[in-house]
């Protein structure tokens, strides 16, 4: 016996919080109380919640916490870098271009948290990260995130397509260090007054063995390359809306796949341990306008498999296929007279994971109710959500918000809610190797209160948050004994995070953008904070220059030291990175782009279960728009 | 004996002189205790049920060595030590103590000596031997400790790291370390246990992943030599084994998937005896991933090696009649090498932890080592560790909180088993320490206390020790840091040194944790 097999395990699920739970009594708490089903009954649910998430984006441009995707970050090797612009959302990463990266919002990930395009969720039937580099980035128009919008219980990333009715063809290629390629296709057609289309397709490698210090104490250590890190993905996006007097009608297919050598780390002994996987999404949303109005069904199938194998044998492949079947119907009502509008969306999702003979059944039933007043200066919402899943009691979700415009560009929100997390399949069942899953889970329980305040006035945007957040029965991985990992509700959790977000134009050519970001927590079974949430964040991006002339943007990204560990003991180093572009218009629908990541060439870097960020990193990029 | 008999008693006035009744001495650091007969670290004075309780484990005393219990003019007893030097009796009367200190006055027959003990809570006591942890690097696997140092190896880190620390160890300061870099097959060194020359002046790790055996200049902190066991000749394997994946096992070039011969690979534990270093190789074939992929090994190698000119030199390599080596002692006594092979386990399809090939003690002797003898074959037992007493043999179990004592003064090994404490969940005993005498303590994997075993009574948590000490008083809800080693100061605590008398070390949490028992136990 020999304690690689601990290694082994952790490898595959490093100490990181998973999810889920219900109330400090458990099997008093998760039955529904009946005043919040009363509540319930008599008021209708919160837009937040019920209301298609892309339509709501359209309708809140004022909603700070949003970020247009920059054509300047599109052709980066990172193009997520710019989710972490918005407030409260951490990205971390897991190595070098193309490698996976995963998205923390207000400290959570996995299924604690969402992923949506176009209102179609993205996530892993199964319940595993969602991996933003699945995301088609280059075809995405907007991102937003609102704590108070959405289902999860951490929190949810909002991604819209760009979708406009103007033909148009964009090409794009980028290559530089490690032999990285990558090429994106994107086509916009609008086929008469009826029909408008996107297609993007991109494709990408890297032999991506890229350099990195293997201390940050130790300077004198040589630099070392990691291996088996090569990475390919292929993302194809179509995008169809069809719209008549009787029908609108949209259709959405999306496809990745992803091959790659996976993160090890000094004591993994399969060091050439390999992943393959393909996701995809098949949506639709359908409305009846002048049949019966404010109506709309949603359905999509998602589907998500992975194959893990050593190099050495082909023959070996585990396999672990999901999918998820969602049906959403949606109403809303208006009553004018009382600037009164309900509504819901009753939602039923069937998941299952092909290997096992276990499946899932989630429903949700909001209901909400929001008022105008004073001209819209006040507007409150409460929302109440029934939440259904297999071998559960219903559990009672709530809210409520209020905003307030007193001066001109000036916003103040303040609310709070009671969520659920039901235990993903993964944690329930899904045994793979050693991480063993655990059907005794309770779900996770999450209380907030928040507050925010947004001020915008000519050159100058200042937005900024608080929250404070209680959950129950948190899900962590950790060990059974020597040689076994299994998720296990770990009791309280406390979550402090505030937020801070500027953005200054001092003139045409010169813009500054920053944010601050501060996460405090405690996990009361381990006394520690939870692990990989820097407790400080910083990020500031300058751009000089004009829109068509060429421009240069700095980036810079800092984290404070983060505990690495369930235990609080090991840390992730502080780290400064700062990143250079230059973007030069050769002529009209003509671009280069010159990228320079890591500047300072900072070896240290580790984003997540220690593992390293590539040093300096050079890329050259060209778009051709047609 | 006797002729020491004058030292004893000047250094027993000498002490009574700076520890003088009355004088509360928990707030200063102790001077050292005076050597003699008496293992004062074995002994133990508590308020018991309203009376005052003086125990000494054995070993703590000569054989029948009279105490007395003196307080001014009063004097109780004497009571008599019995022939393995342990005793135990109350006194009810307690005004020969003050409220936290007693006289023990010894009469070993050769020599006299007066001692003052102090009275303690016990609650308290136990509380305090639990010291600050000290982080680690990443996923700690072997601990030991020098006179003045100790060195730590973090396998994930790839780091063989030192603390050092005084005689009177109240803390642990960082020295430095030792990086194992990354090889050009992109893999971790995997750094999995250490030997300490008993000089001190070299350190040999083996290199769990990249093969190989790591020789380690201590002062200077520099890997100076590393021993490929790639260099080996391939041994056949007397019954070819079949690996799902296929690998190089003979180091000829090419990848196969039934195995006839095969160079021993993934070196694990490792002693020096003088300039010869013994190191094992598990050889691992295939690393098990849950029920579907089960571990694949072929029998376990012991290398030996030695030191020349600051290189390891490879002298000869056995194969042993058992797989999995695990651990490695020697008797310095009979020379006799002590070899622990954990057999092969694995996962049924119902997920509880079987033995599928058995382990085994070896008996191997230093300069025959091709004699090996398998003392004891176990069934449903996988042993991982063995500590050596004068008369038995303590292992303990990786797949149960379990430890199996043999008794090695028979002609034939009989095997007792004793459950630490009672599960569903698999736990693993890899602690198993000496304190003194025959009290053992052990950390089962999965609880992060310590449960003292009395061999001579075959106790478990023997007075003063009436409940396992806890570790980690910070986790709740079944969290635990796993402790994977207690490893004790060399000396004799109190005597050779004060503070810390040993450190356990916990691998999840990657911590080392000092005890010091001398809270508990001793003057």
């Amino acid at each position: 016996m020999t304690f690689v097999f601990t290694y082994a395990s952790q490898l595959i699920v490093p100490f990181f919080p998973l999810e889920r739970q219900c109330g400090r009594d458990g099997a008093h708490t998760c039955r529904p109380n009946a005043w919040l089903l009363v509540f319930g009954l008599i008021f209708l649910s919160a837009p937040a919640l019920s209301q298609d998430r892309e339509t709501h984006v359209r309708k809140n441009k004022s909603d700070t916490n949003q970020e247009l995707i920059s054509e300047e970050d599109v052709q980066t090797a990172r193009p997520e870098r710019q989710i972490s612009r918005l407030r409260g959302a951490t990205v971390s990463r897991f190595g070098g271009p193309l490698e996976p990266t995963q998205t923390l919002i207000n400290g959570f990930t996995g299924s604690r948290v969402g992923v949506y395009w176009d209102g179609f969720s993205l996530e892993d039937p199964g319940g595993g990260i969602s991996d933003l580099g699945q995301i088609p980035m280059f075809a995405a128009q907007r991102a937003w995130i609102d704590a108070s919008d959405s289902d999860e219980i951490g929190g949810a990333l909002n991604l819209t397509g760009a979708k406009s009715g103007l033909p148009s063809l964009t090409f794009a290629g980028m290559m530089g260090d490690q032999e990285t390629h990558r090429f994106q296709l994107r086509l916009q057609q609008s086929l008469g007054a009826s029909i408008k289309s996107v297609t993007a397709i991109q494709t990408a490698k890297t032999q991506g063995d890229f350099r990195f210090k293997p201390q940050a104490s130790r300077q004198d250590l040589p630099w070392e390359t990691r291996g088996n890190n090569d990475q390919a993905r292929q993302t194809l996006l179509q995008w169809n809306e069809f719209k008549s007097r009787y029908v609108h009608q949209t259709l959405l297919w999306l496809f990745h796949g992803h091959q790659g050598g996976i993160a090890g780390f000094a004591a993994n002994p399969f060091s050439d341990l390999r992943g393959n996987s393909q996701a995809w999404l098949l949506g639709s949303k359908t409305k009846w306008p002048e049949l019966i109005p404010n109506l709309q069904l949603r359905v999509s199938l998602r589907g998500l498999n992975r194959e893990t194998y050593q190099q050495s044998n082909f023959n070996d492949v585990s396999t672990v296929a999901s999918r998820m079947t969602d049906w959403a119907i949606s109403y809303k009502k208006a009553v004018a007279p009382l600037s009164l509008s309900f509504q819901t969306q009753a939602q039923i999702q069937l998941r299952w994971v092909n290997q096992t003979s276990v499946s899932q059944r989630l429903v949700r039933f909001p209901l909400s109710v929001q008022q105008s007043l004073f001209s819209n200066k006040v507007r409150w919402q409460v929302w109440s959500q029934i939440l259904g899943a297999t071998d559960e009691a219903p559990l009672p979700m709530a809210g409520a918000l209020l905003r307030i415009r007193p001066l001109p560009g000036t916003q103040v929100k303040i609310g709070g809610h009671r969520k659920y997390r039901i235990p993903s399949l993964q944690e329930l069942y899904a045994p793979s190797g050693f991480v063993l899953g655990n059907p005794d889970l309770r779900p996770e329980d999450t209380l907030d209160f928040f507050g925010e305040l947004n001020f915008a006035k000519e050159q100058l945007e200042l937005s900024g948050s608080l929250t404070h957040s209680w959950s129950e029965d948190l899900i962590f991985y950790v060990n059974r004994n020597a040689f076994e990992l299994a998720p296990r509700n770990l009791g309280e959790t406390e979550r402090w995070i505030a937020t801070l977000k500027g953005k200054y134009t001092l003139m045409p050519e010169l813009r500054l953008a920053c944010g601050y970001d501060a996460f405090l927590s405690n996990v009361r079974a381990s006394d520690a904070p939870l692990p990989g949430i820097p407790p400080h964040q910083l990020w500031a991006k300058l751009s000089i220059g004009a829109a068509d002339a060429t421009r240069l943007h700095v980036n810079h990204a800092f984290r404070s030291e983060t505990a690495g560990d369930l235990f609080g003991n090991l840390k992730l180093a502080a780290y400064h990175l700062t990143d250079l572009q230059v973007v030069h218009p050769v002529q009209k629908g003509l671009r280069i782009f010159l990228s320079v990541d890591n500047l300072f060439n900072v070896g240290y870097a580790r984003d997540v279960y220690f593992l390293p960020l590539p040093g300096r990193q050079v890329f050259a990029s060209i778009e051709v728009s047609l | 004996m006797k002729r020491n008999a004058p030292l004893f008693l000047m250094m027993a006035l000498t002490f009574w002189g700076a520890c003088p009744a009355g004088q509360n001495p928990t707030d200063e650091v102790p001077s050292l205790l005076p050597r003699s007969d008496i293992n004062y670290h074995l002994i133990a004075t508590a308020i018991h049920q309203q009376t005052l309780r003086v125990r000494g484990f054995e070993s703590a005393v000569p054989a029948a060595t009279s105490i007395e219990v003196r307080f001014g003019e009063a004097v109780r007893g004497p009571y008599q030590a019995n022939d393995a030097g342990a005793f135990d009796f109350e006194v009810a009367d307690l005004s020969v103590a003050t409220d936290d200190q007693i006289n023990l006055h010894f009469d070993t027959g050769d020599a006299t000596l007066l001692q003052s003990f102090r009275v303690r809570n016990l609650s308290e006591a136990l509380a305090q031997a639990v010291g600050p942890a000290v982080t680690t690097g990443q996923m700690p696997n072997d601990i030991v400790a020098g006179t003045e140092r100790l060195w730590v190896l973090s396998s994930a880190d790839s780091l063989l790291q030192s603390y050092s620390y005084g005689k009177a160890a109240t803390s642990l300061a960082f020295d430095n370390d030792v990086y194992f870099p990354i090889n050009t097959s992109n893999q971790g060194a995997n750094p999995y246990q250490l030997a300490a020359h008993p000089d001190g002046a070299f350190v040999a790790v083996s290199l769990f992943t990249q093969q190989g055996i790591a020789l380690v200049d201590a002062s200077r902190h520099l890997e100076i030599d590393r021993f490929a066991l790639a260099s080996l000749p391939p041994f056949p394997l007397s019954t070819p084994v079949n690996v799902e994946t296929p690998i190089d096992a003979n180091n000829d070039g090419t990848l196969e998937s039934a195995i006839h011969e095969m160079i021993p690979r993934h070196p694990q534990s490792m002693l020096w005896n003088g300039d010869t270093l013994w190191a094992t190789t598990t050889n691992y074939l295939q690393f098990a991933n849950g029920p579907s992929i089960p571990a694949v090994l072929g029998p376990g190698s012991l290398l030996r090696f030695t030191l020349e000119e600051e290189r390891l030199v490879f002298q000869s390599a056995q194969t042993l009649p058992c797989k999995n080596p695990q651990d490695l002692k020697l008797d310095g006594t009979t020379g006799t090498l002590y070899v622990v092979c954990s057999g092969v386990t694995n996962q049924s399809a119902e997920g509880r932890w079987v033995v599928e090939e058995p382990g085994s003690l070896l008996a191997v002797p230093h300069d025959a080592p091709e004699q090996a003898e398998t003392l004891y074959e176990f069934q449903d037992f996988s042993p991982a560790t063995v500590t050596v007493t004068e008369r038995t043999f303590v292992l303990g179990d990786s797949i149960g909180s379990r430890i199996a004592l043999l008794d090695r003064m028979q002609d034939v090994i009989a095997c007792d088993f004793v459950t630490i404490y009672e599960t569903d969940v698999v736990d693993s005993v890899f602690a198993i320490t000496r304190y003194g005498g025959n009290l053992l303590m052990i950390v089962p994997f999965a609880t992060d206390r310590i449960w003292f075993y009395d061999l001579e009574q075959k106790a478990l948590n023997p007075w003063p020790f009436l409940e396992p000490v806890p570790l980690a008083s910070n986790l709740n809800n079944s969290l635990f840091k796993g402790v994977l080693k207690i490893e004790p100061r060399p000396g004799q605590p109190g005597v050779d040194f004060n503070g810390y008398s040993s450190f356990a070390l916990t691998s999840l949490s990657s911590e080392i944790i000092p005890l010091d028992f001398s809270k508990v136990l001793g003057p």
